[in-house]
């Protein structure tokens, strides 16, 4: 205890120990939740090796390869951030620069309400509008598609990532600003070579923290993903139905508790879910480090 | 022998912040290739007038300007001036030193970039310069890619000194650049004065009467807005 403390706080104050405790809490509600699907998923892992990662089928009873889930849980998710990035970038630069400070309130409180929004209201828009705009303008015979599901995440991690971008480029010292202004930029170029590079580890964050959002949404992306267990031919048909991790884990946990190898198998599904994730995490943190050195 | 010709000229020029004037009034020739210092109590205007010189108020909430106000030969409120022209040749440098989290090398290079992209062959040569301009060269010469942050408060001054005298600006603007310095870097750049004004002209807002003394051709003050006579 002692060595993780600062040397001149003492480890038998109250106030140290409540809060320390509380902190342990949190931090082992994240070792239980690993310690849980590693414990829960490790049967599926032992009596399907590697083909749990690689194989296309998912049989209950039978076999269970999540390959078409990865695979869908990774399209969608990174279908959704190539959609939502520009707009998210572009409004969160207009707002910060551009817009005067109660017309940039206004649009901050809208972006704020609307990413407290219940990812079931925004699955009831994909259903009765985006998948019948997907459908008829593609064309399709059902507009339940991966390319449905990664549009309507998109628009639902739009003010999550605009709202905490634009902190972001607000953060930025008006020093920098007024001192490139004073060199005789223009604003375009106090845009990008200033407050964007600037930001761009706290944009990072927004992304990051989208990117989660978007990998762990289940209840809209059910309604509108299409529910096929199955990795589309060609593979780069987005316009075909495909499944993600949440959206399986959503139609099938209900029934498949304590039902043995299934449960099993969807734990482990979740696991490599929250494996992805951490992995992004670490990636984007890497990649901040890079840039900030 | 004939008096330098004015690079700066203002003509009634009154200063608002909404309906309060800072500036009232004012008529003024500053001369090429001279220290002029403005000098006053806080709330005098003067910085403020300094800002207006290269249009940096433009943005304040309900600032408006009257009167005219001319800059090499140009009035900067015209329709038809280029503001980040004017700003390239009329150099600011801010009270509080301001260095961007780059190298040395490139904070010197940060506004060239921008002006002149199709000289970066010469970047280092010009920031050499630069640099030896600001005092600066043989403090950093061995260490142009180290972070500019790193530097001590006086050196940052004279960094960011750098990186406006690299774009060979024809007037100067200092905005009180010694008040958050060490005696020492205040005499460094109170020096470099006496030398930048054979190649532009200077024009130093400063509260400290006895450093006005040290350092101007002509000394300006300013109380209430307006220009004290006699100065």
């Amino acid at each position: 205890m002692r060595r993780l403390l600062h040397s001149e706080i003492d480890f038998r104050h109250p106030f140290v120990l409540i809060t320390g405790l509380l902190t342990a809490l949190a931090s082992g509600v994240v070792v239980f939740l690993f310690l849980f699907l590693v414990i829960q998923g490790q049967p599926a892992f032992t009596r399907m090796g590697f083909a749990f990662f690689s194989g296309e089928e998912w049989i209950p009873g039978e076999t269970y390869g999540a390959w078409p889930l990865i695979y869908g849980s990774l399209v969608v998710t990174g279908l959704a951030l190539l959609w939502v990035l520009p707009p998210a970038l572009g409004c969160a630069l207009f707002t910060s620069e551009y817009l005067r400070p109660k017309a940039r309130v206004a649009m901050k409180a809208a972006m704020e309400l609307l990413a407290g929004v219940p990812g079931i209201l925004y699955g009831l828009l994909g259903v009765s509008f985006l998948a019948v705009w997907v459908r008829d303008v593609l064309g399709l015979i059902d507009g339940n598609t991966l390319l449905t599901a990664s549009l309507l995440l998109a628009v639902m991690v739009l003010p999550t990532i605009m709202t905490l971008s634009e902190d972001a480029c607000r953060a930025v010292p008006s020093e920098y600003r007024d001192t490139a202004r004073a060199l005789g930029l223009t604003r375009a170029e106090v845009v990008f070579g200033v407050v964007l590079p600037q930001a761009l580890p706290g944009i990072a964050g927004a992304v990051l923290l989208g990117l989660g959002r978007a990998m762990g949404e289940t209840v809209a992306v059910m309604l509108v993903i299409g529910g096929l267990d199955r990795v589309p031919l060609p593979w780069y048909d987005i316009t075909q139905p495909g499944q993600n991790i949440p959206s399986k884990l959503g139609r099938e946990a209900a029934e498949a508790l304590g039902s043995g190898l299934h449960w099993n198998a969807l734990i482990a599904s979740g696991l490599v879910l929250f494996l992805m994730v951490m992995l992004f995490s670490l990636a984007g943190n890497f990649l901040l480090k890079r840039k900030r050195a | 022998m004939n008096a330098p010709s004015p690079v700066i000229r203002l003509q009634a020029v009154t200063l608002r912040y909404g309906r309060i004037p800072v500036v009232d009034g004012v008529d003024l020739e500053i001369a090429a290739n001279r220290v002029t210092t403005l000098s006053g109590p806080s709330g005098s205007g003067k910085s403020t007038l300094l800002r207006t010189l290269c249009r940096m108020n433009d943005r304040l909430p309900g600032f408006s300007v009257s009167g005219k106000v001319e800059v090499l030969g140009q009035d900067v409120h015209a329709p038809s001036t280029d503001v980040c022209d004017l700003r390239r040749r009329v150099g600011l440098l801010f009270q509080k030193p301001c260095v961007f989290p780059k190298s040395i090398l490139e904070n010197v290079v940060f506004g060239l970039k921008y002006h002149h992209p199709g000289e970066r062959a010469r970047f280092p040569e010009l920031a050499r310069r630069a640099l030896e301009q600001a005092g600066l060269w043989a403090e950093v010469k061995d260490r142009l890619d180290a972070p500019a942050v790193a530097l001590s408060q006086g050196q940052q001054q004279r960094l960011a000194l750098a990186r406006t005298l690299a774009l060979e600006p024809e007037i100067l603007l200092l905005d009180e650049p010694t008040a958050s310095l060490d005696p020492e870097s205040s005499a460094i750049i109170e020096e470099l004065a006496a030398t930048l004004k054979a190649r532009c002209s200077l024009v130093w807002v400063t509260h400290d009467p006895a450093q006005a003394d040290r350092i101007a051709d002509r000394k300006i003050a300013f109380a209430d807005g307006r220009i004290l006579p006699h100065t």
